[in-house]
């Protein structure tokens, strides 16, 4: 076969394949096949995920002190007032110092349970020691790096925020809690932060003119969030983080569902019935742990988070019932717990 | 010697393919430790799985897609094209000589994946296990006709415009298919008013739905034999239109001869 033959082929196979490729597209396209979620690497929901989604709440604590590091001085690792915040009064903003705190809390329980940690003084502790001495190339690299983050990460500027600045800020942070929630959403610490975000926080920083509006809007999409977290947590019925953090989800559905005007009475006692069977399947699952010997290999941390969620959801859940089978045809509900603080 | 054997020499003799294999082989043991898997021993598998894939992705984007590059150019640039062709070697028989080559240590890396599913993360219940077994087969055939074609298409680049073009734009073309598209599609979904992104999307190569590796991490089953089929034929339609430029771009001769 000669050159020309041979270009006129590739050239006939070349328009072959395009309308071959065109046709299959509008196939496929038609038949809804190439809708697909964006994730990259498929890292969401997956195993690995479970670990990054710890690994985002670093991230999001930097947006969260609006890049300064978050150290307390000595003595006063329990304070959660934030204080030291740039642009923010002490007690200015008590729900988002609620978030940072909860967004925190694993981090200080880490450290409470680890105390050969260096960072780590109890106020009754002996005063601090103005230079340490040299234990060892490791721990000196370890401590200069620190040291080097602290002045990468350490913010000269001290006046207060625009609020536009603080509505950036508070978009970041909205995404980076979303990339933790959907990396693992079975995650009580990931669920927890991105939802009391969506109940309140967002709605408080943007909202000024028709900010009642805004905090309903925002409160029917955390409803959305810890529904879709209550059904993914209902698929892992063997695990107890998953059934803990569907309990809150559960706890989270029934608190949003009570601001409702004309809340779904079968679909609130559905959220009960699921609200106790997940923490029944968490008792469950502890205790075949604790008598096979695995409990122990959840970090103290998680181990803490899971059990203190749990009584609070315990505590949380007689409300629920109380409110729900003796209060349903009230005009006016009764007081009700603080939205997300089963979270 | 002919230009096949000559490229796998060149491949053996550069020695890369031993630190590929390893990589192969020890990333779905080493990964998976990074899992919680301490308190959830079902973790294990599905992060075999999608280490094992993930990583034949990785080789198959990083290493076989810049050796097709790096072939495509030496051969017209340093003379062995002119000279395969003055013996009677034509431009087509060239560049299937070094795309097979290339192929053929990718053949391992797949393998190892299978492998690494079918041994250290199979299902326990039979029925499960053999759809496992087809979402492999299936997954190896789907992820040679991505890489396949677009090493092709690499050979063909380089030949004419070098490496870095050889590399960039199969490269690209296999990311976009792969993760481009779908944020594309993401983002036609919030607001569907705009016909061009409509049409840009739908033209796009759709790579990622040769990547079957969420079915694997959440033992979906195989796909169902209609749409295999279907997709069988969208990627073969474009093999035949990336073959078809490789085959029309490639140069066997030094450009300013």
């Amino acid at each position: 076969m000669n050159r020309a033959s041979i270009h006129c082929l590739q050239i006939l196979l070349l328009a072959v394949g395009l309308t071959a490729w065109g046709l299959q597209t509008s196939r496929l396209y038609r038949d809804g096949k190439f809708a697909k979620e964006h994730n990259v690497l498929h890292l969401k929901q997956s195993p690995f995920g479970r670990t990054l989604s710890l690994a985002m709440r670093g991230p999001v604590d930097v947006y969260w002190h609006r890049g300064e590091p978050h150290e307390h001085p000595p003595g006063e690792e329990h304070a959660h007032d934030h204080s030291h915040q740039p642009g923010l009064a002490a007690g200015e903003d008590r729900e988002l110092d609620y978030l940072a705190s909860l967004l925190e809390e694993d981090d200080h329980q880490c450290e409470h349970e680890e105390c050969e940690h260096d960072h780590c003084h109890h106020p009754d502790d002996t005063p601090v020691a103005v230079k340490k001495e040299f234990s060892g190339v490791r721990p000196y690299l370890l401590d200069r790096i620190e040291t080097m983050r602290t002045a990468y990460n350490s913010r000269t500027n001290r006046t207060a925020e625009s609020p536009r600045h603080k509505a950036y800020i508070m978009g970041e942070m909205e995404r980076k809690l979303a990339v933790g929630y959907e990396l693992d959403p079975s995650n009580l610490a990931a669920y927890g932060a991105y939802f009391l975000f969506k109940s309140e926080a967002l709605a408080r920083v943007e909202g000024e003119s028709g900010e009642g509006l805004l905090i309903l809007d925002r409160r029917r999409k955390a409803h959305t969030l810890a529904h879709r977290t209550l059904q993914y947590c209902w698929s892992l019925p063997a695990e107890a983080p998953a059934m803990i953090t569907g309990a809150s989800a559960a706890h989270d559905c029934l608190q949003m569902m009570a601001e409702h005007p004309e809340p779904d009475i079968q679909l609130a006692q559905r959220y009960l019935q699921r609200l106790e069977m997940m923490l029944g399947h968490y008792e469950v699952i502890r205790q075949a742990m604790i008598e096979n010997g695995t409990w122990e290999n959840f970090p103290a941390p998680r181990r803490i988070e899971m059990e203190k969620t749990h009584s609070l959801i315990r505590a949380l859940q007689r409300a629920d019932l109380d409110y729900w089978n003796g209060h349903l045809t009230r005009t006016t509900p009764d007081p009700r717990p603080g939205p997300g603080s089963g979270s | 010697m002919d230009l096949f054997r000559l490229t796998i020499s060149t491949l053996m003799a550069r020695r890369m393919w031993v630190v590929v294999l390893l990589v192969a082989i020890i990333t779905p043991i080493v990964f998976p430790l990074f899992t919680p898997h301490e308190t959830n021993t079902t973790l294990l598998e599905p992060a075999r799985a999608q280490t094992a894939w993930t990583c034949a992705w990785l080789i198959g984007i990083l290493w076989t897609l810049s050796q097709a590059a790096r072939f495509g150019e030496s051969n017209s640039r340093s003379g062995i094209g002119s000279y395969f062709r003055a013996q009677g070697v034509g431009s087509l028989r060239q560049i299937f000589a070094i795309w097979s080559a290339i192929m053929l240590f990718l053949l391992p890396v797949v393998l190892v994946a299978v492998a690494t599913c079918l041994l250290f993360a199979m299902p326990a219940n039979p029925q499960e296990a053999s759809m496992w077994v087809w979402t492999n087969l299936q997954f190896a055939a789907l992820f040679l006709l991505t890489i396949g074609p677009l090493a092709l298409l690499g050979v063909g680049l380089a030949s004419r415009f070098g490496t870095l073009i050889g590399y960039v734009v199969p490269t690209g073309l296999c990311l976009y298919g792969l993760y481009g598209v779908t944020y594309l599609g993401m983002t036609i979904r919030l607001r569907d008013d705009n016909k061009v992104l409509e049409w840009l999307y739908a033209i796009s190569p759709q790579y990622h739905l040769a990547d079957l590796t969420p079915r694997l991490i959440f033992k979906m089953g195989h796909l169902p034999w209609a749409d295999f089929t279907s997709f069988l034929l969208y990627f073969l339609a474009i093999t035949l239109v990336l073959g078809c430029s490789a085959t029309l771009l490639f140069r066997t001769d030094p450009l300013r001869n």
